[in-house]
């Protein structure tokens, strides 16, 4: 491997080919292919404690509230060729980092600097493979008589690493230069030696280079566990037996993964989605395309379709593919001990490079779109898929905290007067997207990291000349939907015993929501950013008020409004009010399935105003605790009746009369495959009508669509797009023209064609149709 | 004559009880629990004890100096959620903080397998309804100044609402009372003007901490069983007096220490998982008595083992622990679990094929296999049975008749699915949950700087002396202690009976370097009164009373914080120095010499002092004749047991524990038969009974090589 092929994987961004170009390093590949299996799962058992006791020590090392609260960082044991076998329950999105950065150094750093006993690397290259240049990398070879056995590695988000904005998530990046400056992987300890070169170019960028530094420390000593620990097992259970678990940890999560996917038929589904903050005040929205394909090999994502890179909200090729695997395993491979590898041996990716998605060096990519959107649209394509067969539907899950990024970076001066920079993690907080067959869970957060918890109040204000005003949950809380998505919080704070303090209103235009919702279900709000300056609070404390909720506070500042988004320096002085809400969990399923029983629940627990009841769930509440059942049937008729009747399109088609004569498969849990005359034709799952012939024809063209503007759905958690891009956006709802029920959704413009978001492979619908896939599934017909 | 103690323990099945005489000598009674009225059980256990000693209750007790008690009964009532009817008042815009639970909840101490699968996880069932939750406007920042006062209006029409609403019992949590307590302090006497007789839960004293979160959790649960637990003491207390019983009666708390009754009104969450903790202490005071400084005790049950480390004489603290999902801080004995027990499942992981054990139970219905009630998933206990180490008519000591031939197929099945003989999957089985004891102990130790290899393994519960040799040997342990059996089966309560008293009193503090001597010294000035004070309730009982000083600390920019020694008499800028010199001597052998930061200076975080009052130890009694030979009756029939050693079945012999005597010595392989528990004698292991009728058993624990195939048929012949 030369300057050449070096350079172009800088530029374009590294995928790691078939087989890697290994020289100047021995790789130690021998193993037991057929360890017995009580070794195998006591070796399992054991890779696994190694792994989360090198969190352990990370955490307990590191200095940074981001590691220790938000658990924004993870690690990894991977196979000589850098294959990741387990991965821990934090951040899910550098499984697919890790592979690469390893296998990288493997191609690149093997021939020239070299790869020795007693070696730790570092980078921080986005198209290297880490999500942005704070996430930084550090990792280390094992050694077993002389050859390369296996690797230990650990990425940690480091708080301060530079660019022109303090905490590095740069707002207003046009490209990289204005971000904080990648390495691409360095040689930190050599055979054992610190290189102080090293530490010093590492830190030099950094304005809070001591945490910089104690950060690093962190990881190599994660890394020298981890190691250690890995080291005793070899000598305990022999290299070849330990070699052997690994692969067959792999293997087994491939077969896993596999045989959850022999359930879904083939096709291909499809999600295309605007997206808008490319930079402050940009107001275009640009699309986010991605569609899957389920075939006989396995899974092939591909992303054409994506506009070109733009402004700040970028990420690398290698960066859309973690973000794919970070959705792939919580969804599909939950139970395999996160064994990234096994997983990765299913899926092929296609990115369209240029993209924004899959964007070339120097697009700027350090606000971290990977693992908010990538994941978020990931996760729900494959929802998708996933509703195509029964057994897997109760695994999936809507779309959850941090699907609309959202960030609150901060720095100013401290009580004392001394600066100080931070993230307090109100923002990432944020329900779970509803299940199939339950409500989201409340404050339960994403697949983006299964563990984020975002620290206490006071844990907050002794670091941060700050007061929380507030820290309350939303009420009218998460997305609609017979299930409902999990509610988030609201935080409000005030300036403290500080005459210099800022806040930034970072990530995506909240008003474009990422939350869509499945099966029918209604989106979850994207969050939002408020601010008041300048108010009497001052006052107000002498005399006993202290505003405790987003309403109490727009009462008393009725001058605030909603925040600039992307904007890194908001005052937040005493007598300045800010305020974060973050993302509430995306609904599944029509609402007018819910029980009425439940709906009464969320208005008695504040979690649904009154007239949402009737509008939304179609309930008629009797005053006394509970509902008229007569009065709520005829009220869901008279709902799906209007739907049918309110076709935004000038033109909408005469409304199909033909029902499916069985139904024999699915292509989403609400769209059924079955015949009409003998050909295959897609129609609603709840009442067979025929909605288009399945090889050829798109179903949302046959349904009414019912359009409602965003904010319209409650103006309380859902900002009009208008306030923040000059695009007017719409809950698109596609219903079926027989019963009135939504079969699907999209947020677009209003005039914007329905793309076909499913298709089933052609050649294979006769597999569908007389297989005996909707055998055992429930129907609706008898 | 002379006086007793007696220590009594509330289980879920049994309330044991242990009478020390001045001897040492104990004496064991035991009697159902009554979950009605647990105090019947109370008596009855002690009844059933005195009676083996010719007397009745009045006449035991006449005779007894102290009387102490562990009590699950808190813990029971916040598993079972029934509790008090609580009222929570808390700071202007902090009512959702137990329903935010820092956005943390859906996997706090939730097994990982769930973690991981969103749709298996959920939030806890919340202890305070929405509408009992109150928040009124006061605010104090993290320095204590008061930026908002408090205003006894909104007190006042908070207090008469929640009354109105049925309050049984009051939590009060502001931010940052612990660093300024004035505002609880108020809203209590106005609660109490409000609501005389209702107990109430003040945050600043219950966990003086940073984090309002579990400080609220804590606060409120401890309020949430104040009233059941007043009611239970006093019930205690005044039974134990009519029945001529002089002194006040102990409880025993979380972190291993006794309290008073009135000790436990004010603060009765303390006593949450008291239950393990105790027979942790009972462990100490063994460990103090054969001189072993290092001791991993693991008590197996049916669902869960349960780990501690006593390193140095002392149990390992933490100050934090989960409880029904939510974080609480508590100063406790550090015992934890991993849900591998005789009950655990067997199972093949359908998605890739494999052998999976646990963390599934198969509880006491239907139970294993080979109980014969209709279980069919195969347990660890089955596995036991179909390698022989349990003789099916001898189960809990003959009280149930084993079904081995349901255990066997069921086995068999299982094995073929996997491609393996029966024998080998139940071995199999054996293994797996073995070393995911060792994994834990592994956790435990190493995570914290301690090599596992110095320590001894002290092996109780059912499943102890099953197991215990084999994850002993994994980790490479010194030697593994299984207590006599009679005393094993009362440990706690016996740790109860010999318990001292414990209590920690905390301050937080922020400070930085240079430090502050004065203002620390004033600090430790009210620290020292606060346990002067609990130093004057404890004194009359106790024989001596120690009072030790510690800070906490952690590097300038770090968040985790490590504990530090700080010495005695007034301080001054030597003590400080020598207090971050331990600090850094601790922080370096939990994360090597190089992970800190001395550059960013130390920041002080809390400082406390730990009370301990000793009361006079027991001397052990250790009679018996010591011989090496068992006595010939001990002998039973012997029988084929599977030994994975070997990989086949060897005629083994067996022996009647209960009339083993100090000095028998045993080699393996052997099984040694209790009512309640069987012990393996390893092959290559070696038994001895030591003085106080502990099994002693060693192996060859450092041979980290596994038994060469010669040797097995070598050490299978000489059988």
């Amino acid at each position: 491997m030369g300057f050449k092929e070096r350079w172009e994987s800088l530029r374009d961004g590294y995928l790691p080919p078939e087989k890697l170009d290994v020289s100047g390093v021995d790789l130690h590949t021998d193993y037991e292919a057929d360890v017995e299996p009580i070794t195998y799962e006591v070796l399992r058992s054991r890779l696994w404690s190694i792994n989360w006791d090198h969190q352990d020590t990370i955490r307990r090392v590191s200095g940074s509230g981001v590691t220790v609260y938000a658990d924004d960082f993870n690690t990894t044991i991977a196979t000589e060729d850098g294959d990741g076998v387990v991965f821990g329950p934090s951040i899910q999105f550098f499984a697919g980092c890790a592979d690469l950065a390893i296998k990288w150094t493997i191609e690149h750093r093997g021939p020239n600097v070299g790869i020795r006993p007693g070696d730790v690397f570092i980078h921080d290259d986005p198209w290297v493979g880490t999500n942005h240049q704070m996430d930084t990398a550090v990792y280390a070879p094992v050694f077993v008589d002389g050859r390369l056995y296996c690797w230990v590695y650990n990425c940690v988000h480091q708080q301060e690493l530079g660019g022109v904005e303090p905490g590095g998530f740069v707002q207003q990046a046009v490209d990289a230069y204005w971000e904080a400056t990648a390495f691409p992987p360095l040689k930190l300890i050599d055979r054992g030696e610190w290189r102080e070169d090293l530490v010093d170019a590492w830190i030099r960028r950094s304005r809070n280079p001591e945490l910089c530094l104690l950060e690093l420390k962190s990881q190599v000593a994660g890394i020298e566990f981890a190691k250690a620990q890995v080291e005793a097992a070899i000598a305990e259970y022999g290299a070849g037996v330990l070699k052997g678990v690994m692969r067959g940890m792999i293997h087994r999560t491939e077969a896993a993964f596999r045989r959850r996917l022999d359930l879904v038929p083939n096709g291909t589904w499809t999600d295309i989605r605007y997206i808008a903050g490319a930079l402050p005040g940009d107001r275009k929205v640009y699309k986010m395309a991605l569609a899957v394909t389920k075939n006989d090999e396995g899974l092939v994502f591909d992303n054409a379709g994506t506009d070109d890179a733009t402004g700040s909200f970028n990420m690398a090729p290698g960066v859309w593919r973690a973000a794919i695997l970070n959705a792939a395993m919580p969804l599909l491979a939950y139970d395999q001990y996160l064994c990234g590898a096994g997983v990765l041996r299913c899926i092929q990716f296609r990115p369209a490079l240029g993209t924004i998605t899959s964007a070339r060096h120097p697009a700027a990519v350090s606000t971290s779109l990977g693992t908010t959107s990538a994941v978020t649209q990931a996760q729900y394509v494959l929802n998708k898929m996933m509703s195509a067969a029964p057994d897997l539907r109760p695994d999936m899950l809507g779309a959850s905290a941090l699907h609309t990024q959202v960030y609150t970076q901060m720095f100013g001066k401290d009580s004392k007067g001394n600066p100080y920079a931070n993230f307090p993690f109100d923002g990432v907080g944020g329900g779970s997207g509803a299940f199939s067959f339950r409500d989201g869970i409340n404050h339960g957060g994403g697949i983006i990291s299964t563990r984020l918890r975002i620290g206490g109040v006071e844990e907050w204000e002794r670091n941060i000349p700050f007061l929380y005003l507030y820290r309350k949950e939303v009420a009218g809380g998460g997305g609609h939907g017979q299930w409902r998505g999990g509610t988030g919080l609201a935080s409000g704070w005030t300036g403290h015993k500080t005459d210099e303090s800022f806040i930034s209103s970072g990530g995506l235009f909240q008003s474009v929501t990422h939350g869509h919702g499945l099966s029918g279900g209604y989106p979850g709000s994207g969050g939002s950013f408020w601010a008041a300056l300048d108010t009497d609070l001052a006052a107000g404390f002498e005399e006993g008020r202290l505003p405790g909720s987003p309403a109490a506070v727009r009462e008393m500042a009725p001058h605030g409004g909603l925040a600039a988004a992307k904007k890194y320096d908001h005052r937040l002085v005493e007598g300045d009010i800010f305020e974060v809400t973050p993302c509430l969990g995306a609904g599944h399923g029509d609402p007018l399935k819910r029980l009425p029983s439940l709906v009464v629940d969320d208005v008695a627990d504040g979690q649904l105003p009154l007239e949402d009841a009737l509008r939304v769930y179609g309930v008629v509440l009797d005053g006394h605790g509970g509902f008229d059942a007569e009065a709520t049937d005829e009220a869901r008729d008279r709902v799906r009746a209007q739907r049918r009747a309110d076709d935004a399109r000038p033109n909408p088609p005469a409304a199909s009369e033909r029902r499916l004569d069985h139904v024999s498969g699915w292509a989403l849990e609400t769209v059924c495959v079955g015949r009409v005359d003998g050909e295959p034709w897609l129609g609603c799952a709840d009442c067979q009508t025929a909605l288009a012939p399945a090889y050829s024809g798109n179903y949302r063209d046959a349904c009414c669509w019912s359009q409602q503007l965003l904010e319209d759905i409650d103006p309380r958690v859902f900002m009009p797009s208008l306030s923040q891009t000059d695009t007017t956006l719409v809950l698109r709802q596609y219903v079926c023209p027989g019963c009135g029920g939504i079969l699907d959704s999209d947020v677009c413009q209003a005039d914007d064609p329905a793309y076909q978001d499913v298709q089933l492979e052609p050649e294979r619908l006769a597999d569908v149709l007389d297989g005996p896939a909707a055998a055992d599934a429930p129907s609706t017909l008898d | 004559m002379s006086q007793f103690r007696i220590g009594v323990d509330i289980g879920g099945t049994f309330t044991d009880c242990a009478i020390v005489d001045g001897d040492g000598t104990v004496t064991v009674g035991k009697a159902p629990t009554t979950p009605t009225d647990p105090s019947i059980g109370f008596f009855n256990s002690i009844t059933v004890a005195a009676e083996k000693l010719g007397l009745d209750l009045r006449s035991a007790l006449g005779r007894t100096d102290r009387l102490a008690h562990g009590t699950t009964v808190g813990t029971n009532a916040i598993v079972a959620r029934q509790g008090a009817k609580v009222g929570l008042i808390t700071t202007m815009g902090h009512g959702d903080t137990l329903r935010i639970m820092d956005n943390g909840g859906r996997s706090n101490g939730v097994s990982i397998e769930k973690i991981l699968h969103y749709p298996s996880s959920d939030l806890p069932e919340p202890f305070v309804a929405r509408a009992m939750v109150r928040e009124v406007p006061e605010r104090v920042d993290a320095d204590g100044d008061v930026v908002v006062a408090l205003s006894d209006e909104a007190i006042r029409e908070a207090v008469e609402q929640l009354v109105a609403q049925g309050a049984e019992a009051f939590a009060v949590c502001y931010l940052w009372s612990f660093m300024n307590n004035a505002h609880e302090l108020r809203t209590r006497e106005l609660i109490e003007e409000l609501a005389p007789g209702t107990s109430v839960s003040l945050s600043h004293e219950i966990a003086p901490k940073v984090g309002e979160y579990p400080r609220m959790a804590t606060t409120v649960l401890s309020a949430y069983i104040a009233p059941l637990m007043e009611r239970y003491v006093a019930t205690i207390e005044e039974r134990a007096a009519a029945n001529g019983y002089l002194g006040p009666v102990f409880f025993m708390q979380g972190n291993g220490g006794l309290a008073t009754g009135e000790m436990v009104g004010r603060m009765p969450i303390s006593t949450v998982q008291s239950g393990p903790v105790a027979g942790v202490i009972g462990s100490a005071d063994m460990a103090a008595a054969l001189q072993a400084e290092g001791v991993i005790t693991t008590d197996m049950g049916g669902t869960t083992l349960d780990v501690s480390v006593i390193a140095n004489g002392r149990p390992l603290a933490r100050e934090d622990t989960i409880v029904e999902q939510h974080t609480l801080f508590l100063d406790l004995i550090d015992v934890r679990s991993v849900g591998a027990g005789g009950g655990s499942v067997a199972w093949i992981d359908e998605s890739s094929g494999v052998l999976r054990v646990g963390p599934r139970s198969a509880g006491a219905v239907p139970g294993p296999v080979c109980y014969g009630n209709g279980g069919e998933e195969v347990t660890v206990t089955d596995a036991d049975l179909v390698l022989g180490f349990i003789d099916p008519e001898r189960f809990l000591g003959g009280r149930m008749r084993l079904r081995d031939d349901l255990a066997r197929a069921a086995v068999a099945k299982l094995g073929d699915r996997l491609g393996m003989s029966v024998e080998e999957c139940a071995a199999g089985i054996n293994k797996v949950i073995d070393s995911k004891m060792g994994d834990l102990i592994r956790t435990m130790t190493v995570q914290r700087g301690l090599d596992p290899r110095k320590f001894s393994l002290y092996a109780f519960g059912g499943g102890g002396g099953l197991h215990g040799a084999m994850y002993a040997k994994d980790l490479g342990l010194q030697e593994v202690v299984v207590p006599s059996a009679e005393t094993a089966a009362v440990w706690s309560a016996l740790g109860v009976a010999v318990g001292d008293f414990s209590q920690t009193f905390h301050r937080p503090v922020y400070m930085t370097e240079p430090f502050d001597v004065a203002s620390l010294q004033r600090t430790i000035e009210v620290l020292e009164a606060q346990a002067e004070r609990y130093k004057a309730e404890i004194e009359a009982h106790v024989e001596s009373v120690t009072f030790t000083r510690s800070a906490s600390c952690k590097y300038g920019m770090q968040v985790y914080e490590v504990g530090a020694q700080l010495g005695d008499g007034t301080l001054d800028d030597e003590a400080v120095r020598a207090m971050i010199a331990s600090f850094e001597a601790n922080y370096a052998r939990q994360f090597g010499a190089d992970a800190g930061y001395r550059e960013a200076g130390v920041v002080l975080t809390g400082l406390s002092v730990t009370v301990e009052g000793k009361v006079a130890t027991v001397p052990r009694s250790s009679d018996g004749a010591e011989s090496s030979a068992p006595a010939g009756d001990a002998e039973r029939p012997s029988r084929p047991v599977y030994w994975m050693e070997f990989g086949s079945f060897a005629e083994t012999p067996v022996w009647n524990g209960e009339l083993l005597t100090p000095g028998n010595e045993l080699t393996g392989p052997s099984i040694v038969e209790y009512p309640d528990t069987t012990v393996l004698v390893r092959p290559n292991w070696h038994l001895r009974v030591d003085a106080f009728g502990n099994l002693r058993l060693k192996g060859h624990a450092h041979d980290p090589q596994p038994i060469d195939a010669d040797a097995r048929t070598a050490s299978a012949l000489a059988l």
